[in-house]
């Protein structure tokens, strides 16, 4: 059963959040010091007939109502204009190539931090004050203190420097694949080590916030009656404890979506990966303005989306939730 | 404030806690006599790239400059940045969550509503672009990190005043004639200032996090040394590829180290004032 209500109304703030990202990515690069026709359109690299091409685009020779109405409707097309860098690809399409190398590292990472997250906080609680339960408290505040771009530099330094067994950047072998699999293993093991990154610095907060919750629900009298009742172990752990434990890491998910996706961004440029992250780090250094503002929106997008699926779930898990 | 003073120096985690806070303080007080150089000293008149050694305990960078001055110095930047930026953040914080959770109403539903939405908006990448935009430099980086600082205070703030404001003490005060100002100041505010201290602590560390992270993609401040920085061009300059582990290592343990004290401290305060509330 899906609760409407709440699904409405949590669609409704993340429609406003929707457009109050987009008109700070509007308002965002007008803050910067100068004439935007001349410092957004004006570059360089650009043939005259592109720099026209872009100053209409953007209606930068109109006021500022028209420009923002302009650029609302651009955006909803995806119509973000020619990369600078990279004249003559389209913003667009540089997004299309990078976007599914995130998606892949940002899922991928977050499905197994979660599933052993789950694990690892339901066998704390459920050994509470034992060692995994000290050492997964501690794992959690390291680990939410280690920044995670210098994660990603000690895993290269010990695992591909020191002992050779992944490779240190790039997303695949610069060679011609000789089946499928043998593209989809070179791929996989060159995603190993960040994947492992993401995992580092996320399970452990996912496993805590499982814990702590868990630990409530087993002080509950019904775990006791089950107890009495003569339940078997694992379904008093997993069917009655971690079923209702469950609620508060749902809540965390959609939550760390956000951070996650900024953790994958640090990620993607100490490995060099060929995601968004890469793709904005290169277009900061090379004062690719369009690539910047459309590659934040599409983060901005996928964060949003991302959260309105955990609000599914969520409602779908917990059918009493009201907002 | 005195009582929870002494329960805190009396837990083991906070004493070590703040140890490592105090060694951090000094090493920022005494940079002078602790580095053999000063930062940028070297630069250009030794070799880059050096190993670890006598002369130079964490190596050269690659101008040449000592690495080890660096993250003495850079001690300074982190902990400047950091402090102000916390101190800031949490004031701001406790003024909207007090206001939001006093008043109620429209005042209420327009901080809620702004907090739910910033919860929502990936903020680092945001925070990426204001920096940018901004253009580099310390305080365009506190700027930054206080626009997004406030938000976890605010929210705490707000739910304990939503439920002191109902204490008899307060209806009291209000019968006696208080004004709105006096109540949430003289009355309230007190009630939620050890959280606020709380926050101070926990928030040092998220910005730490975050100078930290703009200085990794090079929008830290030009001039100032930062630990941040060390990493940026540990990455840009293939530290790795060159095994130059002290490069890479010790300036994050130093990000890792000052954070975990100050969560460890931070969440023995905040440990300490719910358990008082319960028994309120």
């Amino acid at each position: 059963m899906v609760n409407t209500r709440f699904l409405v109304s949590r669609g409704i703030i993340l429609l406003v959040t929707y457009f109050i990202a987009i008109t700070l990515n509007f308002i965002i690069p007008r803050l910067m010091v100068g004439d935007p026709t001349t410092v957004i359109a004006a570059d360089l690299r650009l043939p005259p007939e592109a720099r026209e091409n872009l100053i209409r685009l953007f209606g930068l020779d109109k006021d500022i109502f028209t420009q923002y109405r302009e650029y609302l409707v651009n955006t909803i097309l995806l119509n973000f204009g020619y990369s600078f860098d990279k004249y003559p690809t389209t913003v667009a399409q540089l997004i299309v190539e990078r976007l599914p190398w995130t998606v892949f590292l940002v899922g991928t990472s977050v499905a197994i931090a979660i599933v052993l997250g789950f694990i690892l906080g339901v066998e704390a609680a459920w050994r509470r004050g034992s060692m995994l339960d000290n050492l997964l408290q501690w794992t959690a505040i390291s680990a939410w203190s280690a920044p995670v771009f210098w994660i990603a530099m000690i895993l290269i330094l010990v695992l591909a420097y020191y002992l050779n067994i992944f490779p240190t950047t790039s997303a695949e072998s610069a060679r011609l694949y000789s089946s499928v699999f043998d593209m989809i293993a070179d791929r996989l093991w060159h995603s190993a080590l960040p994947i492992m990154t993401l995992v580092i610095s996320n399970f452990a907060i996912y496993a805590l916030t499982m814990r702590n919750a868990m630990i409530e629900v087993l002080e509950e009298d019904y775990m006791r009656l089950g107890e009495a009742k003569g339940l078997p172990r694992n379904t008093l752990k997993y069917g009655y404890a971690a079923r209702n434990a469950i609620l508060p890491m749902v809540t965390l998910i959609a939550l760390s979506i956000a951070t996650i996706f900024g953790g994958a961004l640090f990620v993607e440029i100490v490995f060099s990966y060929p995601g968004l992250g890469t793709l904005i780090y290169d277009a900061l250094n090379a004062r690719d303005y369009p690539v910047i503002q459309g590659t934040f929106y599409i983060i901005t997008v996928a964060v949003i989306l991302a959260n309105f699926i955990a609000d599914i779930t969520y409602s779908f898990l917990d059918p009493r939730v009201k907002y | 404030m005195s009582d929870t003073l002494k329960e805190l120096l009396r837990r083991n985690d906070v004493l070590v806690g703040f140890t490592i806070i105090l060694f951090f303080a000094t090493i920022a007080v005494f940079a002078d006599y602790i580095s053999p150089y000063g930062y940028r000293e070297t630069m250009f008149n030794e070799k880059p790239f050096l190993e670890p050694s006598m002369e130079h305990f964490l190596g050269t960078d690659q101008w040449g400059d000592d690495l080890f001055a660096h993250l003495i110095y850079g001690t300074r930047t982190v902990l400047f940045v950091a402090l102000t930026s916390a101190v800031i953040s949490t004031f701001i914080g406790i003024i909207a969550g007090l206001l939001a959770g006093f008043y109620g109403g429209v005042i209420d539903e327009v901080i809620s509503r702004t907090i739910d939405i910033l919860l929502i908006i990936p903020i680092i990448p945001l925070q990426i672009i204001l920096a940018y935009y901004l253009g580099p430099s310390i305080w365009n980086i506190i700027l930054v990190i206080v626009l997004f600082g406030w938000i976890t205070v605010a929210r705490v703030v707000r739910s304990q005043v939503l439920s002191i404001k109902n204490y008899p003490y307060i209806e009291a005060a209000r019968s006696l004639g208080a004004s709105n100002a006096r109540i949430m100041f003289k009355h309230i505010l007190p009630g939620v200032s050890s959280l606020g201290l709380a926050y101070v602590v926990l928030n040092i560390s998220n910005a730490i996090y975050t100078e930290a992270a703009l200085s990794f993609i090079g929008l830290g401040d030009p001039i100032a040394p930062s630990w941040g920085k060390m990493l940026n061009y540990a990455y840009t300059y293939g530290a790795f590829t060159k095994g130059l582990w002290a490069w890479i290592i010790v300036p994050g343990l130093f990000i890792m180290l000052l954070s975990i004290a100050t969560i460890m401290v931070g969440n023995a305060i905040i440990d300490i004032y719910t358990r008082r509330q319960r028994m309120v």
